[in-house]
């Protein structure tokens, strides 16, 4: 999965337009950061992107910057 | 089988001068001569099964420190908390490696015969090499002061046993029984699911520590991080794979979930049964009942191979392949 795709996904999942998903976006601010926002998020990192999620990890998420940090590195392209 | 043993007792101690002064009803030597106990080893307000059978197990374990283990079995009825079951605590507690099974057995005094019947069942079938099994209570915690019957008989301890399949000491026979129907002769009535000790109220909060709390994400996280490969080990170990299985019957968690599981392992939705619509999560009850529902559907019959696969609290997994 590319960068381009995965904040596309990751914008449909917090309820948000792409351009308003950057790093410094507070993920709480979002009412669909919930329980199962957080699962949609975890179903495209770790099922779509195959990028394994440390134990924890999404829980501590508090910007889409923390998200970032994990999924960039990993992600083919832009 | 029995390679090793080793207990612990708390350091707090209950003599019979002290039990003679609370119940003023025998002297010391009255007591003794009911009992045949002089003192008794007694936990702290703060000091669980767990903590006890912890100190048991590391001290046993300090002397076989490259003995792998295989299961950890704790056999208990004063656990740390309704849910998860104590070895599951236990086993994070003693650094036990992920591939370690853990569970409660609930049984009491009968419990040490049937912990080693169930461990050299598992070493006799082969799926165990080493079993370390705990037997531990802290039933003075549930004992009113003034209970002249039950406190001057009741201590606490643990004991942790490593049976293996390669020691020298071997069972030669078991005999087990239970009379169900006295079974309400010794009990602690309140607290269980008979008598609940608490009630929902306008002032309830479902974060109040009574009531299930379940870390969602966390959860999902760690079923999408083991049960498939946990599925994939197993296939392997029974030289198989999707293409043999005629049916994946997995814990019916949630639909969501079971979905995200099917995808990532890859399973044909044809295979993957999903059953929960009108019963809910069911616990460890989920598996059976999705059987049942598939054997009056005429879906599993003999012939038929099917993958089980159960995960959840512990946090445990475990997985199998049935041939019917």
């Amino acid at each position: 999965m590319n960068k381009s795709a995965f904040i596309r996904e990751f914008a449909a999942i917090v309820g948000v337009a792409e351009s308003e998903l950057t790093p410094a976006f507070v993920l709480s601010n979002s009412a669909a950061w919930d329980s199962m926002g957080k699962m949609a998020a975890l179903t495209l990192i770790d099922t779509d992107a195959k990028i394994e999620v440390p134990f924890n990890f999404i829980n501590t998420c508090k910007t889409f910057g923390d998200v970032l940090t994990l999924v960039e590195p990993q992600l083919v392209g832009e | 089988m029995i390679l090793d043993i080793e207990s612990f007792l708390p350091a707090g101690r209950l003599d019979n001068l002290t039990l003679a002064q609370d119940l003023q009803r025998w002297t010391p030597e009255e007591i003794f001569r009911k009992t045949g106990i002089q003192t008794r080893s007694i936990a702290r307000e703060d000091e669980t099964v767990v903590d006890l059978s912890a100190n048991a197990a590391n001290a046993l374990l300090s002397r076989h420190s490259g003995r792998r283990i295989d299961f950890l079995i704790l056999c208990t009825q004063t656990g740390d908390y309704k849910t998860p079951g104590s070895a599951s605590i236990l086993h994070g507690r003693l650094g036990l490696p992920q591939s370690c099974g853990a569970f409660d057995i609930g049984l009491a005094c009968s419990g040490y015969i049937y912990g080693l019947a169930l461990s050299r069942a598992l070493l006799s079938s082969g799926m165990a090499k080493s079993v370390l099994l705990i037997n531990g209570d802290t039933y003075t915690h549930y004992i009113h002061p003034k209970d002249h019957v039950c406190r001057p008989l009741f201590g606490d301890g643990a004991a942790a046993t490593l049976l293996t399949s390669d020691s020298v000491a071997q069972f030669v026979e078991f005999e087990l029984g239970s009379e169900g129907k006295e079974a309400l002769k010794m009990l602690i009535p309140a607290g269980g699911e008979r008598r609940r000790k608490f009630n929902i109220t306008s002032e309830s909060s479902p974060q109040d520590p009574e009531f299930l709390q379940m870390d969602g994400p966390e959860i999902y996280n760690f079923t999408l991080r083991t049960v498939p490969s946990a599925v994939a080990t197993c296939m392997a170990k029974a030289g198989c794979s999707i293409a043999d299985i005629d049916f994946f019957v997995f814990h019916q968690a949630n639909g969501y979930m079971l979905e995200a599981l099917r995808r990532k392992i890859g399973i044909p939705t044809q295979k993957f049964p999903v059953c929960l619509e009108c019963t809910g999560n069911l616990v460890s009850a989920s598996i059976p009942v999705a059987l049942t529902q598939m054997r009056r559907a005429g879906q599993v019959h003999h012939g038929v191979r099917t993958l089980l696969c159960g995960f959840g609290i512990g946090l445990s997994w475990g997985a199998c392949i049935v041939d019917w």
